[in-house]
């Protein structure tokens, strides 16, 4: 991947990994931090990001990551507003998206990984399995258990009812 | 497989959607900047460690390998450290500032002649 090429990739996939991370996350400004963290690491070694086949997998693999390392670590995410700045102003969320983001807070961080890589990010159990490195059976219960869980927090008996996995 | 008319489905998009609404990507040029000062950080430590290696190396290697002989010097005289051996000591010098006999100072006693000269029996 040439400069130019990464130049083009990231204006086109920044946004949507940042959505995709918020929703692992929880947090919108520790998603873009972890985001560009993980961009700046793909920039040197963006020759090898082709030939991996899918850059946009590697780049929220390595935010993931990046995220994890930071709650081991207690790191606050004081720098990355400063580096920032404020966010400008705009239209907040709704008042379902804000429930689903706390009603995910609530679940065990695989689980919650595993639920955004199978309902916003359309990957399969196999695809998960490769991207996160849990078995088949593990990210299936993952799927079972935190559907049931959500359905239960958000209190919408379709969302039990509806298979997801 | 996903399915379209998913709620759950719908609502995860949608939160996402309005996520990436309120996100301000930095620009590009940003990221390459900190990408070149992260490439330029790893080569410098990268060869700071190399250093040290070849100097811990270094070190090692003259410490344990064996370095040249001692050259050893003649004794050419006792080390005067040595207590005086009775056995090995050379014998004594003449003081040279002893007075010598002189034969013309001292006479030497001539037994045998006087006792001839003074012969008289009664």
């Amino acid at each position: 991947m040439t400069a130019e090429e990464f130049e083009e990739f990231y204006a086109q996939t920044v946004t949507r990994l940042t959505g995709q991370l918020y929703l692992m996350l929880g947090d919108l400004q520790e998603a873009q931090d972890v985001v560009q963290e993980a961009f700046v690491k793909a920039w040197s070694r963006r020759q090898q990001l082709d030939r991996e086949g899918r850059p946009d997998a590697w780049i929220r693999t390595v935010a993931w990551r990046l995220a994890v390392s930071r709650w081991r670590f207690r790191r606050r995410s004081a720098d990355a507003w400063k580096r920032s700045g404020a966010p400008p102003h705009v239209e907040g969320p709704g008042p379902e998206q804000v429930a689903l983001v706390d009603a995910l807070r609530d679940l065990p961080d695989q689980q919650r990984r595993t639920l955004t890589l199978h309902y916003l990010c359309d990957l399969t159990v196999e695809q998960i399995t490769a991207e996160t490195g849990l078995s088949a059976s593990t990210v299936k219960t993952h799927l079972v258990r935190g559907r049931s869980a959500l359905a239960q927090r958000l209190q919408d008996p379709r969302m039990e009812e509806a298979p997801g996995a | 497989m996903p399915e379209a008319h998913d709620p759950l489905r719908s609502l995860f998009q949608q939160t996402a959607s309005a996520a990436q609404a309120r996100t301000v990507p930095a620009p590009v040029a940003r990221i390459a900047a900190r990408g070149r000062r992260a490439r330029r950080r790893r080569i410098a430590a990268f060869t700071a460690g190399a250093c040290l290696v070849l100097a811990g190396g270094g070190a090692v290697a003259a410490t344990l390998l064996p370095g040249p002989a001692p050259v050893t010097t003649p004794v050419t005289r006792p080390s005067p450290d040595l207590p005086p051996s009775p056995a090995t000591t050379p014998p004594p010098m003449p003081d040279s500032t002893a007075v010598a006999p002189s034969p013309t100072s001292t006479p030497t006693p001539t037994w045998p002649l006087s006792m001839g000269t003074t012969t008289s029996l009664p």
